[in-house]
């Protein structure tokens, strides 16, 4: 799935607007393959916005995207380069956990391995639960849940909503893990957070969307 | 491709399975609305059975409006809406697949009632293969015509009152043709012609819904 070439993915003088108030303006920034991309700033100043116009489930009020040189509007694949987790994670809670990654992987469109499957649900520390209904885990682990979505998925751009809500300190060392292989393999990482992530400074760019 | 299409089929089936109390609704509706009126308007046989066609139907028209409201709701509040479009497969692939299995388990049990509807009603035993044709290719129909009005309205607060009177009109010609179709056969004559407009009518909503269901989940995205 991922390809070693390095892909760009650029926003243009971004504005967005809701109703009648303006969350942000005159955002710029520019992220290649094996960089991070961290979101900031107060609630409402537009984070969860931003994220969707970068998914290209929103559109911009004003300004433009590009992946490697076209505008996402344009450009056919471009969704299908990115995992999004949101504030509502894409877990069905009438499925098990298994199911949920099972599904969530043939739908996605990767190759079906179920040992890897189970692999995964084992790091992320819910092998006990696998055939447990979503909606009777915490929303911690269902959280997990998503994120091991994310790994099974394989694709090349991360855009993470507030991934690290209601997790446990001792898995968000291990996610930190995750984040910083996925950057070594050339992945990208679009990321929102209240929470310190220590990821490498070098490959981490900021964006304050209150300043 | 069509391993996607049966993936999100399995998929919403054994959701569905999962809350069937909640999916029951719809068909319990439909055979209490079609008890009630041989006790509330006449015993008379005859009178019944001419009135039998628009009952059933007007029946099933409601009855598909109120079960089309929880096919994309979950997906909306789980997030899973989003998940469709960063699929590796097109979009409109998967949506007819949550249609068919949204009719799968709220059109076909009607189907599956028409022996019973029949006795109910006094529908002639000419007319029931009509009858259940015609619930065959017109329910899926109003499967499809309902998503569209459902992704449209599942962004709204109260969405469920619009809903009725965006998809309603659309039912209509379905009404008219499913319901003359069977008339038409307790009055022997044929009902080619009706079941013809009714089979043109699904293999139109087959082909154009999806994309009108996907570009108004995008709006309602936003």
């Amino acid at each position: 799935m991922r390809t070693q070439e390095v892909s760009v993915l650029k926003a243009h003088d971004l504005k967005c607007v809701k109703g009648s108030t303006e969350l942000f303006s005159n955002i710029h920034f520019q992220i290649e393959s094996g960089e991070a991309l961290v979101v900031e700033g107060r609630n409402g100043s537009g984070k969860t916005s931003l994220l969707r116009i970068l998914c290209g489930f929103n559109y911009p009020a004003e300004g433009e995207i590009s992946w490697c040189g076209t505008s996402i509007e344009q450009h056919d694949e471009y969704q299908q380069q990115i995992s999004y987790i949101g504030h509502a994670s894409g877990v069905k809670l009438d499925l098990t956990v298994l199911e949920n990654l099972v599904y969530a992987q043939r739908l996605v469109g990767s190759d079906f391995d179920e040992n890897e499957v189970k692999e995964i649900i084992r790091a992320v520390g819910l092998f006990k639960q696998r055939n447990v209904l979503a909606r009777k885990l915490s929303a911690g682990q269902k959280r997990r849940v998503a994120l091991a979505r994310l790994q099974l998925e394989e694709r090349p751009v991360w855009i993470l909503d507030e991934p690290l809500t209601a997790l446990d300190k001792t898995f968000v060392k291990e996610f930190e893990m995750v984040l910083k292989n996925h950057l070594e393999n050339n992945g990208m990482l679009i990321v929102t957070t209240h929470r310190d992530l220590v990821l490498p400074t070098e490959v981490m760019k900021n964006i304050n969307l209150s300043a | 491709m069509f391993n996607a299409l049966i993936t999100i089929i399995r998929r919403d089936l054994l959701v569905a399975f999962r809350r069937r109390a909640e999916l029951m609704n719809p068909i319990i509706f439909y055979v209490i609305v079609v008890t009630l009126f041989p006790l509330g308007v006449s015993l008379d046989q005859e009178f019944l059975s001419k009135l039998a066609p628009g009952v059933v139907w007007v029946t099933a028209l409601l009855a598909a409006l109120i079960s089309m409201e929880s096919i994309f709701r979950q997906d909306f509040d789980d997030g899973s809406v989003e998940q469709l479009f960063l699929s590796q497969h097109p979009p409109t692939l998967l949506i007819l697949g949550k249609v068919i299995a949204h009719w799968l388990v709220t059109g076909l049990p009607m189907l599956v009632i028409v022996p019973l509807m029949a006795l109910l009603l006094y529908i002639p035993s000419q007319a029931i293969t009509t009858l259940f044709l015609t619930l065959l290719i017109g329910t899926p129909i109003l499967s499809l015509i309902g998503a569209i009005g459902v992704a449209l309205t599942a962004g709204l607060r109260g969405g469920g009152v619009l809903l009725g009177l965006l998809v309603l009109p659309l039912y209509i010609p379905v009404l008219i043709f499913a319901s003359g179709a069977v008339s038409a056969v307790i009055n022997g004559m044929s009902s080619e012609g009706q079941l013809a407009f009714l089979c043109a009518g699904l293999i139109l909503a087959l082909i154009l819904s999806p994309l009108a269901i996907s570009a108004s989940l995008k709006i309602s995205m936003n």
